[in-house]
């Protein structure tokens, strides 16, 4: 298997690549939304309206579109090779822990939203108390547009939130039968009768469907899960404004990034690769 | 689009929408159902509620703890019409609108004071399960009242989806019972009130229509017993505010800049509380905090039979007179009130009331959701006041579910001026 890895056509190879593609893109995406994000507060400060480059609606969507692609592309190469993307190799330790159904709990979108949407109440409610001027806006500090998140769209939110939290519910208990199928029959049934026997279990033609049907099962669940996140990033995308839009995508991007660094970062330093120093740091 | 349930009870032009209300109740169980088949039976921490231990046999087992699936249903369903009179359903606008199309439709309008303005934000936040329940309902039972209610849910929601549908009319009907509003005795009101919404809770094992929910503690029996809410209703009549409170939950007022807070938490630890319990033969235990029975940390609830009589249903009521001074009225569940203090939530509703605009400038512009939200004049005010305040508890960190009602209490000098 170690062998394989080295082809560039095997299909781990693949799926890695796909990763790895798939992160350098998020890195120039990224880099786009920062620069939107300043283009957008620099235009807001001298009202220009000029527009260089995509609008910041347009750039969403890209994002959005990327995002699809990528999911697409690994419903496809998980076809071959889905035990791999439930268990990465490429990730690090800290990124598979956070993992669910081989990818982010979509619930998160929601978490990160309420996060963002907070940050600029206290000093709101605190210029409010002190009968001072408002405080500056998202038209004055970059990234902060979320905390402008209306009644109307934070109720859209709420709703959205529970009804993704369902639907992961109802993934995460059909994970749940898949895995305890592998320990019922025909498994379960070959594997003792062998122990009893004194021999040691040997697949066979029944076993192979099992474990063919387990894989089929994840392929199945990876592509399920794949939609509720991309459906979720839609329609939250669908309800926020343009600018809110790109400081949540920008956030987002900078949050996975940044978590795949920290956690690289602590493997080599668990692994006694590296100092500790950074991972101190950024954590 | 969650969480709003604003019914217009009584009213002569109930064209009534019985219809959606019975789709939107068949909706709910089949939702219930569905939701039922995909029960996650995999604990995790945060599955077990801060407000309620849940029973773990000293035998180590987890057989009576068994992780009930989380239910986020019920704030998807308190956008929906609640049963009984024309419903409006709180969409973007209608909020607002509701009360103001509602006055405008009066022709006793101008000798009676207005149903006062409002608006609310229920959210389920840090939680996965959303257990919280808002009701308004504006022109309640007579001209010019209103009734408000927050309730705060433990175990599962159902008893606070409950409170939500009934205690309203349960207290519509005790009033009824009485010629002249100056005649309401309404301590003893509220109190019979409770003790029947409490009654119809415990009834829910038996009752025929309450089956067809099926919501995941009937299919643990024993659990059944073990969900409660908590439940903190407000009567607005143009003349006086009576705010009814058991557990948690709380009723601040607003008047004169000053905060006044209408009702008193039901907490296991509140010296008079505590020796009620003793009394009663009950201990409160402290684990993580200070529990009844080193379960439940509140010492009053709708529901929780299986903590009778240390834990009761009867509400503690204040009747406040208005005398014109009175700003606003917040009813929030502990999700706001565990990080932000009576004065700041006063203080901070009463300035976006004064402003008239939104706390917050440069507001989302050009947002699907956004422009329209609520509806014109103060009622987005209040809606605005209450969102703020989600955020500010939400930025605090809070951990539960939120919902915060606001009541704008002011009288308007403007003739006119709806």
């Amino acid at each position: 298997m170690e062998g394989n890895s080295s082809s560039s056509s095997c299909p781990r190879h693949l799926s890695k690549t796909c990763f790895m593609e798939w992160m350098d893109l998020q890195q120039l995406d990224l880099a786009d939304l920062v620069q939107a994000q300043q283009r957008s507060l620099l235009r807001n400060s001298t009202s220009t309206t000029a527009t260089v480059g995509p609008t910041l609606s347009e750039l969403a969507q890209a994002n959005v579109d990327h995002f699809q692609a990528y999911a697409d592309k690994r419903a496809r190469l998980a076809e071959n090779d889905v035990t791999s993307f439930f268990t990465p190799a490429w990730n690090s330790q800290l990124e598979n822990s956070l993992l669910w159904i081989a990818g982010c709990r979509p619930s998160m979108f929601v978490r990160m939203l309420y996060a963002l949407c907070g940050s600029q109440s206290e000093s709101t409610c605190h210029a409010l108390l002190s009968d001072a001027a408002p405080p500056p806006s998202c038209t004055t500090t970059a990234g902060t547009s979320l905390g402008e998140l209306s009644w109307g769209q934070m109720n859209v939110i709420n709703e959205l939130h529970m009804r993704t939290v369902r639907e992961e519910e109802k993934l995460t208990s059909q994970l749940a039968s898949l895995q305890e199928d592998v320990a019922d029959n025909p498994i379960c049934r070959v594997v003792a009768a062998a122990t009893a026997a004194g021999g040691r279990p040997r697949g066979g033609r029944e076993v192979d469907r099992a474990l063919e049907g387990y894989d089929r099962g994840m392929v199945r669940l990876l592509k399920e899960a794949d939609k509720l996140r991309m459906n979720t990033l839609k329609e939250i995308i669908g309800v926020l404004t343009p600018i809110q839009a790109v400081d949540f995508l920008a956030t987002g991007k900078s949050l996975h990034l940044t978590l795949h660094e920290w956690g690289k970062h602590k493997d080599q330093v668990d692994e006694g690769g590296g100092s500790s120093s950074t991972a101190a740091g950024a954590c | 689009m969650a969480e709003i349930c604003c019914g217009f009870v009584g009213d002569s032009d109930a064209a009534a929408p019985v219809e959606p209300s019975v789709k939107a109740s068949r909706r709910r169980r089949l939702d219930h159902r569905s939701f039922s088949l995909a029960a996650d039976l995999t604990a995790s921490p945060d599955d077990t509620s801060r407000k309620q231990r849940k029973l773990v046999p000293s035998g180590g087992g987890a057989s009576s703890s068994s992780s009930a699936p989380r239910d986020c249903q019920n704030a998807v369903e308190n956008s929906r019409p609640s049963g009984g009179g024309a419903n409006f359903v709180g969409q973007e606008g209608e909020v607002g609108d509701s009360v103001a199309n509602e006055s405008a439709v009066r022709p006793e309008q101008s000798c009676a004071a207005p149903a006062p303005k409002f608006g609310l934000t229920s959210v389920c936040g840090r939680r996965r399960d959303m257990e919280d329940a808002v009701t308004v309902q504006a022109s309640f039972g007579r001209e010019g009242t209103s009734f408000f209610g927050v309730f705060d849910g433990h175990g599962c929601s159902h008893v606070a989806m409950k409170c939500k549908d009934r205690l309203h009319e349960i207290v519509e009907e005790e009033i009824r019972s009485y010629g002249q509003e100056n005649s309401i005795e309404w301590k003893e009101t509220m109190e019979r009130s409770f003790a029947r919404m409490d009654g119809e809770v415990g009834d829910w094992s038996t009752d025929e229509a309450a089956k067809a929910t099926a919501c995941r503690c009937e299919l643990q029996t024993p659990q059944c017993d073990a969900v409660g809410s908590t439940a903190v209703a407000a009567v607005v009549t143009p003349d006086k505010i009576v705010v009814s409170n058991c557990g948690d939950s709380r009723a601040v007022l607003c008047r004169n800049g000053v905060a006044v807070p209408l009702s008193s938490d039901h907490k296991p630890d509140r010296p008079d509380e505590l020796l009620r319990i003793q009394a009663a033969g009950g201990r409160v235990i402290y684990w993580d905090g200070p529990r009844v029975l080193g379960v439940l940390a509140m010492s009053r609830a709708i529901g929780d039979n299986y903590l009778k009589p240390y834990v009761i249903p009867e509400p503690e009521v204040t009747v406040t007179e208005r005398t014109g001074d009175e700003e606003c009225l917040i009813l929030a569940s502990d999700g706001l009130w565990d990080v932000v203090s009576n004065d700041t939530a006063c203080g901070v509703v009463r300035m976006c009331l004064r402003a008239q605009k939104r706390p917050s400038p440069a507001a989302a512009e050009g947002s699907p959701a956004s422009e329209a939200a609520v509806g014109s004049g103060s009622d987005k005010a209040c809606s605005d006041a209450s969102m703020l305040l989600t955020k500010l508890a939400l930025a605090r960190h809070s951990t539960d579910n939120v919902s915060v009602v606001v009541v704008d209490l002011r009288r308007k000098s403007k003739p006119g001026k709806p």
